[in-house]
């Protein structure tokens, strides 16, 4: 009696499958518009994919019946694990952002495996001419463009909820034994797993508070730094264990980046550390994430005290396989034109912030930045002695930033590790990913 | 070999038969074993053909201090394997060999977290082990209100919650020693009976000594999976905090994901070398080559 | 203790030859045994059936239930977080894709096994005895130690990214428990069906298709559902061998989408759910057989 149950379950999974073959096969031939598949992060809950989504799809609607793309979610931790080994087969998507900058360098450039964006953009002047030079110069290695330099920059600083907080003058004005007077008892979102993002940027404050620090963060850019025992590091690390113990939110220990999004959006902390993106969450369309009486009206902006702020234009974005076959090619450097086009740049400020300094804003795009109170907050947070300086995350190597940093951190917050210790075991971390 | 009529006109077919399972065999264990031993003395990314470098994998492995954490890591797990949780298997075997009302039942829900898929086992102990609103705090905090351990992010526990994912799941076991149980002949009960043997001293005399082959059969089964524990640890706590809670299979994805094979297949040849002597060791201390009747 | 009626017998006969004050004594250990014996018991009821429950329960619960009350039972059968995952999530491609994969790897592996096991069982032929002795060896082989050289092989095969590449290594996975319990099956077939068989004239396949492979539908049956249960719940190869959507497995996705679901809670143990359940439904279906499987052989999946 039960064999034939099993016999009937297998065979009518068999019968369920049947089309589902059929399907896989047809695929295949499907003809039509140049589709491309791009597997990112921005997606889903990804509080990038809010305005990466519809833009995509203000691209496809542009080009319909030529092109068309299709982004496929994966998580934000793990994405460029998955490119490296896509890249291994020659399976890369036709565009990608971003890269882990000594694999993409060393690997990638190095095989002649990356397009060479420079005859495109030389045809493209518009284009061309609102990148910023910075970031031009940046990603030009051999004379060869590899991949697509940004035209905005968005200063990284940090929000709070001024119905919890309320600092009193300016956080940037203040040095960060002011802010942590002006805090009381109120949390900051931190995280301790991950790569730990917003306990990285604020290290990256304190860091930048040191004499010396932004000077020793720059040069990591291009020379990683190993060694991180030094009295800057040691006496940043001290007190960034003494905010994440004070004023760390209950959740601290073992936080995921969307933990400590969470407390911050539920009045769990009045205070999180990360770039402007995140007042996509701030938005009422975001409202299914708040709870604990959270208002997206209720957050400003500011950046970090000491007068900082984070902003790195001299990075990898977008860039191209050079494996990547023609039509799809012409579907990617669509996408790329695309996304540069003015509006959609002034549209990308407004959802996410940041300045164009070389592109000629329209006067409508300024009155709608003004409207939005978190942006024009970071917007006229800095001033001319802001010091603008690269995370910590640009300085360390790879596995360090994305792995060890954010796997270390809780034995510093429950005491298992003194700072010292820490940073020696971080080093000695570094030290082996150079075997 | 001799061979009989039947087999020897059919040869040819017989070859063929054998052949599929063969060529598995050679692609998918013989094939990748090989490799496994060979590039491990490479340095090897997967872009350039490797390039023979000795040893060199073995002793940056074993310079490294998550190497040593690792191996440290497996020697606790698998002294609570081979102890607590073979013991807890087999105390359960004993009670089901008594046949207590409702013992048919505990045995089938038992088996259930076994055919669970590991991922999702995983993942429901992150949430039972979850302070805000998991199982265990929850109950904890029934008696001891104001209880907060991050089971999974702060030493010392997250090393016994990894451990608490597989510690009493030990149902293969209860199911190969039960089996053995049942096959002691009743007269050797009988007998122990009739010269005034207790319940506790037959079971620890007769029954344990005579169930010795598939205990020991349980014990190389259960440290060989602490050994390839992989899920449990990449789904919790990823080996951390630190490097509290790592173990050798995920040294050998990050190597993987960092495109350094030869040393992912030295972490590799560790696992085999550690699987062998803990073979060979269990049946020395088992006895398992002699004959149990 | 009742275990058999002679020694039931036999307690009785030493109770009347003891003294009162020993009878106590004796009566307080069953107690406490029985005791401890039923607490034991309990409690591995309780760790084994608890999780799973707690899972199942939490998906019909909303986000503050679970964060405020996380014993409560839920006040009402919602299943919206059930159709959220499958319309969100696109859990109906994973689940697809899970079932296609184990399905068509058990099945080809219980051909390529059946044949190999069969021969084994009831011919003799030079190398058998090596032949058996490696396959069943292969059981010793941790899977993880090989996910380099299988990585590279897939890779160079052009099935990355691909279901078959799963197919084709799931299919290697039950080697060992298969020629196990095909091999005990077929020689616990008589002989005289294939002498029969050959006075008749039937040829050396039809002997195997249309005699032997019936009767030994059992040992097919136990093997199958084994490979089903382990194919359907591998994890790491299919994180390792894949990378889009499209191949995505049941396991995987769940893995994948923690981050998605860490703002509802709800959706995340529903989409757990929906991974356990088949896996208990095809076991509570076939549990003798999955139980007496281990029991032999010593083996899951």
């Amino acid at each position: 009696m039960k064999k034939c149950t099993v016999f009937i379950l297998a065979a009518l999974m068999l019968v369920g499958l049947m089309p589902a073959l059929w399907a896989t096969a047809a695929e295949e031939e499907a003809e039509g518009p140049v589709e491309l598949v791009i597997p990112h992060y921005k997606a889903g809950q990804n509080v990038g994919g809010k305005f990466f989504l519809p833009q995509v799809e203000r691209f496809n609607t542009m080009y319909e019946g030529e092109y068309h793309i299709v982004i496929e979610e994966l998580p934000q931790d793990g994405y460029m694990a998955k490119m490296k080994q896509l890249a291994q087969q020659g399976q890369l998507p036709a565009l990608i952002e971003g890269a882990d900058n000594q694999w993409f360098e060393d690997v990638m450039i190095a095989n002649d495996r990356v397009y060479d964006l420079g005859p495109w953009l030389n045809s493209h002047q518009e284009i061309k001419s609102v990148l910023i030079d910075d970031a031009l110069s940046f990603n030009t290695v051999d004379g060869a463009v590899v991949s697509l330099p940004q035209a905005v920059t968005r200063p990284i600083g940090l929000f709070y909820n001024e119905t919890m907080y309320d600092p009193g003058k300016r956080i940037g004005e203040m040095t960060f034994d002011e802010f942590a007077d002006s805090l009381g008892r109120n949390k900051i979102a931190f995280m301790t797993s991950e790569n730990a993002w917003t306990t990285g940027l604020f290290l990256t404050g304190l860091i930048v508070a040191e004499p010396g620090g932004a000077a020793m963060l720059r040069a990591g850019l291009e020379d990683k730094v190993y060694d991180y025992t030094g009295p800057i590091w040691l006496r940043a690390t001290t007190r960034l264990q003494g905010f994440i113990r004070e004023s760390g939110s209950a959740n601290t220990l073992g936080a995921a980046y969307a933990d400590a999004a969470n407390a911050f959006m539920s009045k769990s902390a009045a205070v999180i550390a990360n770039g402007p993106w995140m007042v996509n969450d701030f938005t009422p369309s975001s409202s299914d994430k708040w709870s604990g009486g959270f208002n997206g009206n209720q957050v400003r902006g500011d950046i970090y005290p000491g007068n900082s702020a984070i902003a790195n234009v001299m990075g990898y974005r977008w860039w191209i396989p050079a494996s990547t076959p023609e039509p799809e090619r012409e579907a990617a450097l669509a996408f790329l034109e695309f996304m540069m086009q003015p509006e959609e740049l002034e549209a990308y400020m407004i959802a996410e912030g940041g300045t164009a300094p070389k592109l000629q804003v329209s006067q409508s795009f300024l009155e709608q930045q003004a409207q939005d109170r978190v942006l024009s907050d970071l917007a006229t947070a800095v001033n001319a002695d802001t010091t603008f300086t690269v995370a910590v995350y640009d300085a360390m190597p790879q596995s360090i930033a994305n792995e060890e940093f954010g796997k270390l951190l809780p034995k510093l917050l429950d005491g298992s590790f003194t700072p010292a210790e820490f940073l020696e075991a971080l080093s000695k971390k570094a030290e082996e990913t150079r075997m | 070999m001799k061979l009989d009529k039947l087999g020897r006109k059919n040869l040819p077919w017989v070859y063929l038969f054998i052949l599929p399972s063969v060529v598995v065999f050679l692609t998918f264990y013989l094939l990748p074993i090989v490799t496994v031993f060979v590039t491990s003395l490479t340095r090897w990314d997967g872009y350039n053909p490797p390039t023979f470098q000795g040893f060199r994998n073995y002793s940056l492995l074993l310079s490294r201090s998550v190497f040593l954490i690792s191996l440290r890591n497996l020697l606790w797990w698998s002294l609570i394997a081979g102890t607590l949780h073979v013991g807890f298997g087999v105390l359960v075997a004993f009670l089901f060999s008594r046949r207590p009302v409702g013992w048919k039942a505990v045995r089938t829900v038992y088996m259930i977290p076994n055919v669970i898929s590991g991922a999702a086992w995983a993942m429901i102990y992150r949430f039972i082990f979850n302070n805000d609103f998991g199982l265990l705090n929850g109950m904890i905090r029934v008696f001891a209100p104001g209880f907060n351990v991050k089971w999974l992010f702060q030493s010392p526990y997250a090393f016994w919650a990894v451990t608490l994912t597989w510690l009493f799941y030990a149902v293969i076991i209860t199911l190969i020693v039960h089996a053995d149980l049942m096959s002691i002949p009743a007269e050797l009960h009988e007998a122990a009976h009739i010269d005034g043997a207790t319940g506790l001293q037959i079971a620890w005399r007769i029954d344990l000594p005579l169930c010795r082959f598939s205990i020991g059969t349980s014990v190389i089964l259960s440290i060989t999976s602490r050994i390839a524990m992989y899920e449990a640890v990449a789904l919790t706590t990823r080996g951390g905090p630190g490097d509290d809670t790592m173990n050798i299979p995920i040294i050998l994805v990050n190597a993987i994901t960092d495109m350094n094979y030869g040393y992912a297949n030295a972490a590799a040849v560790s696992m085999f070398v550690l699987g062998i002597v803990t073979l060979v060791l269990v049946n020395w201390l088992f006895r398992m080559n002699r004959r149990v009747y | 203790m009742a275990d058999n009626a002679p020694s039931v017998t036999r307690t009785a006969l030493v109770r009347q030859a003891g003294t009162s004050k020993e009878d106590v004594k004796r009566t307080t250990r069953r107690i406490l045994f029985g005791v401890f014996m039923y607490g034991v018991l309990i409690f591995v009821f309780v760790v084994s059936a608890l999780p799973v429950v707690w899972v199942i329960m939490s998906a019909f619960k909303d986000n503050s239930a679970i964060l405020s009350s996380p014993f409560s039972l839920p006040n009402q059968l919602n299943f919206q977080a059930f159709v959220q995952v499958f319309t969100l999530y696109n859990f109906q491609t994973y689940t697809l894709n899970s079932l296609l994969v184990a399905s068509l790897a058990t099945l080809l592996s219980l051909v390529v096994y059946a044949m190999g096991a069969y021969v084994i069982a009831r011919f003799d032929f030079p190398g058998k005895s090596l032949f058996y002795i490696l396959f069943t060896l292969t059981l010793l082989v941790p899977p993880h130690t090989k996910a380099q050289p299988i990585f590279s092989l897939i890779l160079n095969l052009r099935l990355y990214d691909t279901k078959t590449a799963l197919v084709v290594v799931y299919l290697s996975f039950g080697m060992a428990m298969s020629m196990f319990i095909l091999r005990a099956a077929f020689m616990a077939i008589p002989k005289e069906f294939d002498e029969a068989a050959a006075i008749e004239g039937a040829s050396f396949v039809r002997t195997f298709w249309m005699i032997n492979l019936p009767l030994a539908k059992t040992g097919l049956a136990t093997a199958g559902i084994m490979m089903f249960l382990g194919h359907w719940n591998e994890y790491f190869y299919a994180m390792l061998l894949t990378a889009s959507a499209k191949h995505r497995t049941l396991p995987l996705a769940l893995a994948f989408f923690t981050e998605a679901f860490s703002y509802d809670y709800t959706q995340m143990f529903a989409a757990l759910t929906v991974v356990i359940i088949p896996g208990i439904v095809i076991y509570a279906l076939t549990q003798e057989q999955v139980q007496a499987s281990v029991a032999s052989s010593g083996v899951k999946g």
